[in-house]
């Protein structure tokens, strides 16, 4: 009982550890997607950090340029024309030459694109970039238009082509402002990675509409998603609310695989009208099956004992419970029968029996009480086979398989054939009490020959089978397919006539030859004259050999062939 | 008579001389008109701005006072946000209406421009600008680079707003004005001036932005300069 909802309790388990390893791994993802995203927000904010402390960091490096004397003064003089007269290449050229010294100072953070307008925005000096058109201005970029006001500011442009991160300073000469410096640092692929290198395994890219132009990434990340796959996102468009009110997007699933995550935002300053952003991605490797849990450090991670113990306990246990409800009685069982088999008991103890073959034991005891009952005359021995009964004359098997009988048997030692169920029981004798159990055996007729082996006691396979088989245990125990059995004395008696015997012999003809045609073998030769020679020999030699009256022949199948059963009739 | 009974012909003179006295006729006109042509000259009080707010967010990190002048007041820019124009006479086609990109921004940022014809816009600025017209459908964004020119055929209609893909405060806006004969030239302060305007009866208009922020009719009579008194228009909203 326990065993079986044993199994039924394993595989329950087993089914819910299925279910719990999808549901892990939906858990997984969905947490590993939480995790990501949590970080791209958090990228974001480092990176909006970032290129405010270098906004900052800019305007500082401007302020030296914007204190020169040689630049105040210039520009002094610039904005000093009242007439907005053409300026003197002079002064245009001392002033380029004094912002390139100043410039070059800043090493790493100087301007590739720099400017000195003077009070009406108008470009005195450049350094870097295209020659602008005589009378260019900046006047009117909100950036160059605060320094003129006064304002120390920062702004993003798109100017010709190229993304700068913009700080202007306002120049002051004489207590009035005479202009401003415009220092423009391009957005390039060194500021990307060194930006990137502040949230390693994310990947940042600088965009300008559906094109990326600068893209960096700390290391090597496995899984990273690609430029392909970021300007993919960008080609979705920009419709989203939070970019337009100067917030990130949400993390998106981002690549074809959907193996990534990103968040989009456009930069603070004017270059965001010209949808001027940047994007943070990170891999985001979704498990597709629960298999997936098995990755070295996974499997490293797990407590082998527990995860071991545990299992090895519950096996055990159920082994415990097989070996309770099943191999124990069992073994009981063969031990009862092997006594009631080696005639130490009289009948089987049911009440040291339990469940099924405690059953089993009452209807063996049945089937034992209704065999002794079916009359004394017919001995509890089990029946012999011929090679036995012959075997005392110093026939035995090799005589046996001498013999044209055994012809008929398929050629075959009959003392392999299994018997099988004994013909029609004579009539039902009276009753007699079994012994109790654990009595002595009566002692056996002194006409049988020694057994070869303890014949295990039969079942009630019919009821009126005189030399009954067992039909459990080991069938090897029965060994020696011909049955002898004792006939009742009505039996003899009809016997005795030759012209029953006669009518007995042309039906175990037939049913011979029925029965090797059924079994598909050759029936050619076989002439009902030489059976019946065969039997009569065999049965001359039972009787003289046993002292029977006649002896009854039956046919049966064995191994997929005809064969004969002699019965001795006393 | 001559002898053989034919009348004499009179004999034909050359074309060119044929044609001199209305050449001469032509030029004195053209002449006289050309000296009869007075400037006509007038001023637009323009109110300043209020102080500005603080600027949009999210287009900059930092704004902050240098710390040793008083930052500059709000302050109008006539040139840059008005256009005054002349409206009737008997015009070939309007004066004096040239439009740029200079500074960084149109200027003027109003315009105008007879229906049907093309306004030409100068790129004067060091840096490509993309300008288009969402409400003038041929009017696409394309780069026009420093130097060069970009031409907007001008529907009836209007006014139009451009604006440039790449710059946010470059916005402009265009009036398509019937029988536009002259655009004046706005100075710093506010005055403005219109060379060489032939007498006649003329409207005169002060536009701002989207809107006409003044009009008024003015007579030019021949070889009398006219000066119009001030016209006050208030701050932009």
């Amino acid at each position: 009982m326990f065993s079986r909802f044993w199994y039924l309790l394993v595989a329950a388990v087993a089914g819910a550890g299925i279910a719990v390893a999808f549901m892990a791994q939906d858990r997984i993802n969905e947490a590993s997607q939480v995790r990501v995203d949590d970080q791209l927000r958090r990228d974001r904010i480092e990176i909006e950090l970032w290129l405010r402390y270098d906004a900052r960091a800019r305007l500082d490096d401007v302020a030296p340029m914007a204190a020169h004397n040689d630049v105040r003064t210039a520009l002094f003089q610039a904005s000093g024309r009242r007439d907005r007269s053409e300026l003197s290449a002079e002064l245009r050229d001392g002033l380029g030459q004094r912002l390139a010294t100043l410039n070059n100072t800043l090493q790493e953070g100087a301007a590739q694109l720099l400017f000195a307008v003077d009070n009406q925005g108008e470009i005195i000096a450049q350094l870097g970039g295209s020659t602008p058109p005589a009378g260019a201005g900046l006047a009117h970029f909100p950036v160059v238009s605060r320094a003129l006001d006064g304002y120390v500011g920062d702004d993003i442009w798109v100017y010709n082509d190229t993304v700068y991160r913009v700080a202007a300073r306002p120049v002051i000469q004489g207590g009035q402002y005479v202009g401003a410096v415009v220092h423009c640092a391009e957005v390039s692929e060194i500021v990307t990675q060194r930006l990137a290198s502040r949230i390693p395994g994310a990947r940042l890219a600088f965009f300008m509409r559906e094109r990326t132009f600068a893209m960096g990434m700390e290391g090597q990340v496995p899984n990273a998603p690609d430029q392909p796959a970021i300007e993919a996102l960008l080609n979705q468009g920009f419709e989203d609310e939070a970019l337009a009110e100067g917030h990130a997007t949400e993390p998106d699933t981002i690549g074809a695989d959907g193996t990534g995550r990103a968040v989009l935002s456009l930069v603070t300053g004017t270059a965001r009208h010209a949808q001027v952003g940047y994007v943070i991605a990170r891999p985001n490797v979704q498990m597709t099956t629960p298999m997936a849990l098995f990755t070295e450090d996974a499997v490293g991670a797990v407590n082998w004992p527990l995860a071991a113990g545990i299992p090895l306990i519950f096996g055990l246990l159920g082994i415990l419970f097989l070996f309770l409800e099943r191999d124990r009685p069992l073994r009981a069982f063969g031990r009862a029968t092997q006594a009631l088999g080696r005639g130490e008991v009289q009948r089987l103890d049911e009440a040291a029996l339990k469940g099924r073959f405690r059953d089993a034991a009452t209807h063996i005891n049945a089937a034992l009480e209704r065999s002794m009952a079916a009359g004394a005359a017919v001995s509890p021995k089990k029946a012999k086979d011929l090679d036995e009964i012959l075997g005392a004359d110093g026939g035995g098997p090799s005589s046996s398989s001498s013999s044209p009988y055994f012809g008929f048997a398929g050629g075959q030692d009959s003392s392999d054939e299994v018997p099988p169920a004994p013909p029609a029981a004579p009539p039902a004798a009276p009753r007699a009490p079994l012994p109790p159990v654990g009595a002595p055996l009566p002692p056996v007729p002194a006409a049988l020959p020694p057994t070869p082996k303890p014949a295990p006691p039969t079942p009630p396979a019919a009821p009126a089978a005189p030399p009954m088989t067992p039909n459990f245990g080991d069938d090897d125990d029965d060994d020696g397919a011909t049955m002898v059995a004792q006939v009742p004395d009505e039996l003899l008696a009809a016997a005795a006539q030759k012209n029953e015997e006669d009518a007995h012999f042309r039906q175990v003809f037939d049913e011979f030859v029925s029965m090797k045609k059924t079994c598909g073998e050759p029936t050619a030769g076989l002439t009902f004259d030489k059976f019946v020679q065969t039997l009569r020999k065999n049965r001359d030699t039972i009787v003289s050999k046993h002292g029977a009256k006649s002896v009854r022949f039956t046919v049966y199948e064995k191994n997929g062939k005809a064969a004969l059963k002699a019965t001795p009739v006393r | 008579m001559q002898p053989d009974g034919h009348e004499a012909r009179p004999s034909s003179l050359p074309r060119t001389r044929r044609m001199a006295p209305f050449a001469l006729l032509f030029v004195l006109v053209a002449v006289s008109a050309t000296a009869l042509a007075v400037p006509v000259r007038g001023k637009v009080e323009l109110a300043a701005p209020a102080a500005s707010e603080d600027e949009a967010t999210h287009e900059f990190y930092w704004r902050v006072w240098n710390g040793v002048v008083d930052p500059r007041p709000a302050r109008a820019e006539p040139p840059r946000e008005l256009s005054v124009i002349l409206v009737g006479g008997a015009a070939a086609e309007p004066v004096g209406c040239n439009h740029s990109l200079r500074g960084g921004d149109f200027m003027p940022e109003t315009m105008a421009v007879r229906p049907g014809t093309a306004l030409r816009i100068e790129n004067r600025d060091g840096c490509s600008h993309e300008l288009h017209a969402e409400d003038i459908p041929d009017f696409l964004p394309l780069a026009t680079s420093p130097g060069n020119t970009r031409d907007i055929n001008v529907p009836e209609g209007g006014p139009y707003h451009i604006s440039d893909r790449l710059y946010a405060h470059v916005r402009g806006v265009v009036h398509a004005v019937e029988d536009l004969a002259a655009c004046a030239a706005v100075g710093d302060d506010g005055s403005f001036v219109f060379e060489g305007v032939p007498a006649g009866t003329y409207t005169l208009q002060v536009l701002r932005g989207e809107e006409v922020a003044h009009q008024a009719e003015v007579s030019v009579s021949e070889g009398e300069p006219l000066t119009i008194d001030p016209i006050a228009v208030g701050a932009a909203n």
